[in-house]
């Protein structure tokens, strides 16, 4: 799951960072309203956690303006503002959640899994594709029961693609995902990956679309 | 009691007792004139019969022993014509004639027949003609006086204090409806109040009333933005400090390190927004400052460098190093602190302090010291400073300095702030 962090203040983004990471989270932070505009255009992010202190201006606006796009993507205000008042604002402008600062890192995640999975049209924290079963929350994969071991971006790639169901989803896409705005990926980073999940859970798990991208093969 | 009843209380009581006193002044006038114009009544009959007597003296040659001569329809009247012996020459019919005997030359007064007389006595050639009515019929004719008079009187005293009423009532109508409109107004409603046809001594009222009202809000909301700000400023390195210290939890060795040393950041800065939110109540609460109240302007500068290691970005300009000003040096120095902080904060270029002397001789200024902090923009505008510029403004505002902020031709900010000089 790739979340776009948009939040000023240095200590509390690296404390974010680490502990979105911690709970199979591929996050990539800008500091300001202007950035995060340029990060939306160019990144396939599946939730944002919104600041609303921004320097360049109020994050309420930042969402009112991405909604009036026709930006559906899930987004966390994440904020100091305590009043009944500024909740009601915020869900009003969009955001789908509301979360005050400080909160419990457990909590932050496991809120954004769920937005993720409402945005993806599931109701219920797991993901069940022929004998593969994936609990994006907790990183658990089981395949025909077992139990399955997979890094981080592995872990990204495989709820990236389950999500789509069956939509062909472009290398970019997915190196999105995987990577965010971090220029410094091997140009065979993604088959590797792809590979890796191929020989985990099953060598049609994922097709490739010769062109276009790849997509999630009929379940087995 | 409300001012209603008050004005009709007391113009209602004003109003009435000027009309009885009028009223009791007119009949009492009014009572004293029928009495003496009854009693010239009688004077007169009195003075027509002794003409009649004067023309025709054969008239008091008795031949008959009845003296009687007369017989008045009205058995209020009586009449008497004595000789100087006593001896009566003609008097009216009934009893009541001869009780007119003895009567002394003048007015006078009497009870005959258990009735009270009034009767007047002249004497004229040897002869005295005594006139008199009945009291019964004077009080009659006064009470049809106090009859007549009342009646009007008082349908006008009754009209009065019905005008009186409504005219209360109507002038009070623009102040009711304030009334009215302040009394169901939601304490939180801080909207002008709006009265419709008010009069001219209202206005000032509802004037100054909104002034108030408008004021409020705008301390409401300055009030409500501090407070924004200082949630803000306390919640952030919580957050930095709960997050990392969660993360440190999870994860080992470098990483665990390098979150614990996060943690402990976020506690510095915690410990620095305590301090100046400490510093603020006390300013704010007008507490004593233990120490010299006065500050050199280099000392000032020298302190506030020292927070600043990395000087590569701050410009220094000092044209008044040896002036003193009238604010304690740790005041001094958080204030200009905090402004060369934001402005650091919020520009990617230079920052320029220039420090010099303002006002005084030869201009209509208080003599001050001006740091002008000067940024150069490049980064994002601020849209909150947080605490930093609320405690400086509670400085200006303690000591009686000022502090301005304009646009530059850079992009960025001007803070000028100014200090009162001393000596």
């Amino acid at each position: 799951m790739h979340v776009l962090l948009v939040e000023d203040d240095d200590l509390v983004a690296s404390g974010l960072e680490a502990g979105l990471e911690l709970h199979h989270c591929v996050v990539d932070r800008v500091r300001s309203r202007r950035e995060a505009v340029a990060a939306l255009e160019q990144l396939a992010s599946d939730v944002v956690v919104l600041d609303l202190g921004l320097p360049d201006g109020d994050g309420l606006e930042l969402l009112s303006q991405w909604r009036r796009q026709g930006m559906d993507i899930p987004v966390l205000i994440l904020t100091a503002r305590d009043a009944v008042q500024d909740r009601v604002l915020g869900l009003e402008a969009g955001a789908d959640d509301y979360v005050l600062k400080p909160f419990e890192l457990d909590e932050l995640a496991a809120r954004l899994h769920a937005l993720v999975r409402r945005a993806a049209g599931r109701s219920v924290p797991e993901i069940h594709h022929g004998d593969i079963r994936m609990r994006p929350s907790t990183g658990e994969v089981y395949r025909a029961g077992e139990p399955v071991t997979l890094s981080r971006r592995e872990l990204a790639l495989l709820e990236k693609l389950l999500n789509a169901r069956g939509a062909v989803m472009s290398e970019e896409q997915l190196k999105d995902s995987l990577y965010g705005m971090d220029t410094e990926v091997a140009s065979n980073a993604l088959n590797v990956h792809i590979y890796h999940l191929r020989r985990k859970l099953g060598k049609n798990l994922i097709l490739t679309e010769r062109g276009l991208g790849y997509r999630l093969g009929d379940p087995e | 009691m409300s001012l209603r009843r008050r004005l009709l209380w007391s113009l209602g009581l004003a109003f009435g007792l000027l009309w009885l006193s009028v009223g009791l002044l007119m009949y009492l006038h009014l009572n004293e004139q029928v009495a003496k114009t009854l009693d010239q009544r009688l004077a007169s009959s009195a003075n027509m019969v002794a003409g009649l007597i004067s023309r025709q003296p054969e008239m008091l040659v008795t031949t008959n022993t009845s003296p009687l001569i007369l017989e008045p329809d009205s058995q209020g009247v009586a009449c008497q014509i004595r000789a100087t012996s006593g001896e009566v020459l003609l008097q009216t019919t009934g009893a009541r004639g001869a009780s007119l005997s003895d009567s002394r030359p003048g007015f006078s007064s009497r009870q005959i027949d258990g009735e009270a007389w009034r009767l007047y006595t002249l004497e004229q050639d040897g002869v005295f003609i005594t006139t008199a009515d009945r009291m019964s019929e004077r009080t009659r004719l006064e009470n049809g006086i106090i009859l007549v008079m009342v009646v009007p009187f008082t349908l006008a005293l009754l009209g009065g204090l019905a005008v009186l009423w409504w005219g209360i009532q109507s002038g009070l109508r623009p102040l009711q409806r304030l009334h009215d409109e302040l009394r169901q107004r939601d304490p939180l409603n801080l909207e002008p109040v709006c009265i419709t046809e008010a009069p001219s001594e209202l206005t000032p009222v509802v004037t100054t009333l909104n002034g108030l009202f408008a004021r409020v809000e705008r301390t409401v909301a300055r009030e409500q933005r501090f407070a924004n700000d200082a949630a803000h400023e306390f919640r952030t390195p919580l957050t930095g400090i709960k997050t990392h210290l969660q993360v440190a939890r999870q994860v080992t060795d470098v990483k665990q390190q390098r979150a614990l040393a996060n943690a402990e950041k976020g506690v510095v800065r915690l410990q620095q927004v305590t301090e100046q939110l400490l510093m603020l109540a006390r300013l704010e609460q007008g507490g004593v400052w233990q120490e010299e109240k006065r500050s050199c302007i280099s000392d000032i500068l020298q302190t506030v460098l020292a927070d600043f290691p990395d000087r590569s970005r701050l410009r220094v300009e000092n044209q008044a190093a040896e002036e003193y000003v009238r604010v304690p040096l740790t005041l001094a120095v958080v204030a200009l602190r905090n402004l060369v902080e934001n402005a650091l904060k919020y520009s990617a270029g230079q920052c320029a302090i220039v420090v010099e002397k303002a006002g005084g001789a030869g201009t209509e200024e208080a003599p001050e010291v001006s740091f002008l902090v000067r940024d150069s923009g490049g980064s994002e505008p601020a849209a909150s400073h947080g605490l930093g510029l609320s405690i400086v403004e509670a400085v200006t505002s303690r000591y009686g300095g000022s502090l301005r902020s304009a646009h530059n031709e850079t992009g960025g900010m001007d803070w000028t702030l100014r200090l009162p000089l001393d000596g």
